[in-house]
């Protein structure tokens, strides 16, 4: 695999009459990269991970795992990622927090006892292992980000997309999060205001302003600035 | 009151031993007996007294959930009571109260008698249970798929509307009698918008996720209780249905 995601020269708008929200990007990561994506609220910072998975029409060429996103590979491409949603109780769909986990391997093909199995280190290290049983509905916001997150490691895919992560975490949360992220070998691409997660998580930052790309460095430093 | 999802699992009944799949299968059979049992004769209505007592009593269901229950059937039946002096009457009839409350009091037990077995069904079964339960039943699974998302999204939005009205009572409603009714008026509009974008946000995950149904597996044995209690309500179904068309008893 020579690239984990790449952009050439894309637009996407959510509908074809209204203005482009993101603009002739291009871009690539490679396989195990960790990038931080920049960008004030309304920069194109979620559409560019919508499109990403092809949540969003656009113009130009993208590539997961050297694999062109189109109708007839949007589901293979979407198996090899594993992404989180800006707003995570959006994306726990079932009424346990284990059986939402195990979802994840259960469409692949694994059977639901395995699956349960299979899927309780990652709880263990997000620190929900507790939470098993209990239902979404009753977990806190930061609870249900480390779920959804669950969710998102279960299948250990090689590119992770992640939409403001540690939002919801508390200081120690946020730290063991970057700790976890950083352990891991996937490629990532996380949108996030959170400069400081941001600088412990990834090697290289991408500021996105107006839907284009304004900066793309690898210093922490500059980051912070 | 209590929520829709703090009656789900919220009973500690001797059913909840049973295996998921026949604890559903057993609500519904018993539903269907009371549905089908006819509550002007004396033996069909102390039959419906009877089989859903016992079955609150066998799910354990708590007691602060019956009193709830009891005022949620007298609040959504009592408007039928109060129609009967409107209720236009054969001339047969002689016009007497009895006759002109049948009707009502027929619709009134029925009900309550059904809403009972509802939340006492509910409250043998968590949601994980209910999932796996009914997944594991002979029914196409897209329906399967489509009633646990239907109970699972209900459960999210009592909890957003809970967060609304939580909300509402901290950023205060606006003072005025005209100001007030604008602003409710409002209210469902506010609340629509809320669940459509929302719907609109589960269907990406779901699209996302690949959410479909996937076959699923269960190691857990049938008991004696599951094969015993799934008989005895299917033995009441028979009983409700001789009762009730076949005119015996």
């Amino acid at each position: 695999m020579k690239s984990a995601l790449t952009y050439c020269n894309v637009s996407a708008s959510y509908r074809t009459e209204d203005p482009a929200v993101i603009k002739g990007i291009s871009l690539d990561i490679a396989p195990g990269e960790r990038v931080a994506l920049l960008g004030l609220n309304g920069s194109g910072k979620t559409t560019l991970l919508y499109s990403a998975v092809g949540l969003v029409p656009f113009d130009g060429v993208i590539s997961v795992c050297d694999i062109p996103l189109s109708r007839a590979t949007e589901r293979q491409i979407r198996d090899n990622i594993g992404f989180l949603f800006g707003i995570p109780d959006d994306q726990i769909l079932f009424p346990s927090v284990i059986d939402d986990i195990a979802f994840t391997l259960e469409r692949r093909g694994i059977a639901r006892d395995e699956a349960r199995q299979k899927v309780l280190p990652v709880m263990e290290m997000l620190g929900i292992e507790k939470l098993a049983s209990h239902s979404p509905h009753c977990l806190s916001h930061g609870q249900m980000q480390r779920v959804a997150l669950a969710g998102a490691l279960a299948a250990n895919p090689p590119l992770l997309l992640l939409d403001e992560p540690s939002a919801a975490l508390d200081p120690v949360g946020k730290e063991e999060l970057a700790g976890l992220l950083a352990s891991l070998n996937a490629a990532m691409l996380i949108a996030t205001h959170d400069i400081e997660f941001a600088r412990v998580t990834c090697k290289r930052f991408i500021v996105l302003a107006n839907g284009v790309i304004t900066e793309d460095f690898a210093d922490p430093d500059r980051a912070a600035r | 009151m209590t929520s829709f999802i703090d009656f789900w699992g919220s009973g500690n009944g001797h059913l909840r031993r049973m295996i998921p799949s026949a604890r559903i299968i057993c609500g519904v059979v018993i539903f269907a007996s009371c549905l089908v049992l006819p509550v002007y004769k004396p033996l069909g209505f102390y039959i419906i007294c009877g089989t859903t007592i016992t079955w609150a009593f066998l799910c354990g269901i708590p007691w602060k959930n019956i009193t709830g229950l009891l005022l949620y059937a007298f609040l959504l039946f009592l408007p039928l009571f109060l129609l009967t002096p409107w209720i236009e009457r054969h001339p047969s009839s002689g016009y007497n109260w009895y006759d002109a409350t049948k009707v009502p009091m027929e619709i009134g037990i029925r009900g309550t008698a059904c809403i009972f077995i509802c939340a006492s069904t509910i409250a043998i079964l968590d949601l994980s249970e209910f999932n796996t339960g009914l997944s594991l039943l002979p029914i196409p699974l897209t329906i399967t798929s489509l009633v646990i998302q239907i109970v699972h999204q209900t459960a999210m939005l009592a909890n957003e509307s809970r967060r609304i009205s939580s909300a509402l009572r901290i950023r205060g409603v606006p003072s005025g009698y005209i100001a007030r009714l604008r602003f409710l008026s409002a209210l469902p509009t506010i609340w629509l918008l809320r669940i459509m974008n929302r719907a609109e946000r589960i269907a990406a995950a779901m699209e996302l996720r690949g959410f479909e149904i996937t076959a699923r597996t269960s190691n857990e044995p049938i008991s004696v209780l599951d094969i015993f209690v799934v008989a005895a309500a299917i033995l009441l179904l028979g009983t409700s249905i001789t009762i009730r068309w076949l005119n015996v008893l």
